[in-house]
């Protein structure tokens, strides 16, 4: 764990924001994590391996094994209509929170 | 939410299988990675190195991930069982309805339980209780064993077949007891003067019948009480052997008392149960003689023992009701 380690709670709204793109597999979701945040965030790409199980197990998101893009035989997720509503109040909540501490920051 | 339900069962029944394809989920993740650093211009040796270092501890991970359910699975037990607390405080009327409901349940199955171990499988407290068996008559009309038998059909089983040992005794004689406080009518049952010799139990007091020096004419007859009932009639008065007492408005003298839980051997299919007499008297009498011979008890090996109703059952042409 460095300092570069997620905010808690965010990776797993990060993934769910990841597949509203379509279905993807766990490898895809750590590329676009890392690509979109200019490597900023460093997730430990065996974390999300837990994320997933997790939200799996809530019944946000679907797994089915599939063919990956070199023939592979892979897992692809998929967004639910729960994991999307999450998703949305997660979202709002976020937006709520960053919006207080970056007020609380400016004031000096 | 029975569909959240589902998908828990899902994952505890198919937990060695979930592992395997995480695993291997997780290991194509590694291989792409590998792929990507070397495409970037690492030699693959390198390119593993660092995809592990990025990956993080594989086995940790699995773990977490598979901590991931059973921490679901602890977390649900435990909101459900506050749930269930809460229920019940706020309808305590019904809740008591439901626990006294599954008490009555548990009391009836646990006091049937009792019966049948009771009845069929505790062997009885007497010497080798695996060899003693009993016989009883069979009614021809309805087919059921347990029929008492007349007293001569006891004596022609006993010369027609050379069992080791045969006793013979009337179940359910009543007896008043007078002495040692107030009269009162016990169950008792009369035996042929070996019957002691045969069942063999164990005696706190004084010993059992003997032909030879037993039920002389002019003599009162003999008696062998229970262990119960030397203790709440008689004190548990350890000089009652030789003691007289009334029984039945008659004299009858005492020899001894039976070990405690001895209950005498009463007709089964296989083993033998017993029921709780409190007396036995010996004397044979004519007058007893004629009638309904409920039940012969016969010392044999092990084997004719177990084959004993099978046995009793070919050879009672006579014995019926």
């Amino acid at each position: 764990m460095g300092k570069n380690d997620l905010l808690p709670g965010t990776l797993d709204m990060m993934v769910l924001k990841a597949l509203t793109r379509g279905a993807l597999h766990g490898y895809a979701i750590a590329q676009w994590l890392k690509q979109l945040s200019d490597d900023v965030l460093q997730v430990e790409e065996g974390s999300l391996y837990p994320a997933l199980q997790r939200l799996e197990l809530n019944g946000w998101i679907e797994g089915k094994w599939g063919l990956s893009s070199n023939n592979r035989r892979a897992r692809f997720y998929r967004l639910t209509p729960a994991g999307r509503k999450t998703l949305d109040s997660e979202t709002a909540r976020y937006r709520q929170m960053t919006g207080a501490i970056a007020r609380v920051m400016e004031l000096t | 939410m029975p569909r959240r339900w589902q998908r828990r069962l899902r994952y505890l029944l198919q937990n060695g299988e979930r592992a395997r394809l995480l695993r291997e989920e997780m290991e194509l993740h590694l291989d792409m990675k590998i792929q990507e650093l070397m495409e970037a211009g690492m030699t693959e040796s390198d390119a593993r190195g660092a995809a592990r270092r990025q990956f993080g501890n594989f086995a940790l991970h699995q773990e977490e991930s598979r901590g991931t359910w059973i921490a679901r699975w602890l977390g649900d037990l435990i909101q459900d069982t506050a749930f269930a607390a809460r229920t019940i405080r706020n309808q305590p009327g019904f809740a008591a309805l439901a626990v006294l409901s599954a008490a009555l349940g548990i009391g009836a199955c646990s006091m049937l339980f009792g019966i049948a171990n009771f009845a069929l499988f505790r062997p009885l407290p007497v010497d080798d209780p695996s060899r003693l068996a009993s016989i009883s008559g069979i009614s021809f009309r309805r087919g059921d064993a347990g029929h008492s038998m007349s007293y001569p059909d006891f004596e022609d089983l006993r010369q027609a077949h050379s069992f080791q040992s045969m006793t013979a005794f009337y179940q359910f004689m009543p007896g008043n007891i007078s002495s040692g406080g107030e009269p009162q009518r016990y169950w008792g049952s009369i035996a042929t003067a070996n019957y002691f010799d045969v069942v063999r139990p164990a005696f706190a007091v004084g010993r059992g019948f003997d032909a030879a020096r037993d039920d002389k004419a002019g003599e009162p007859p003999v008696v062998v009480l229970s262990y119960h009932l030397w203790r709440s009639r008689f004190g548990s008065d350890p000089e009652i052997a030789g003691r007289s007492i009334e029984l039945n408005r008659r004299k009858a003298t005492v020899i001894g008392v039976t070990g405690p839980g001895f209950r005498a051997p009463k007709r089964c299919s296989i083993r033998i149960s017993g029921f709780p007499f409190r007396c036995w008297t010996a004397s044979l009498k004519p007058a007893w003689a004629g009638t309904g011979w409920k039940i012969a008890a016969v010392r044999g090996s092990r084997r004719w023992a177990d084959s004993a109703t099978a046995r009793a059952k070919r050879l009672r042409p006579r014995s019926s009701t």
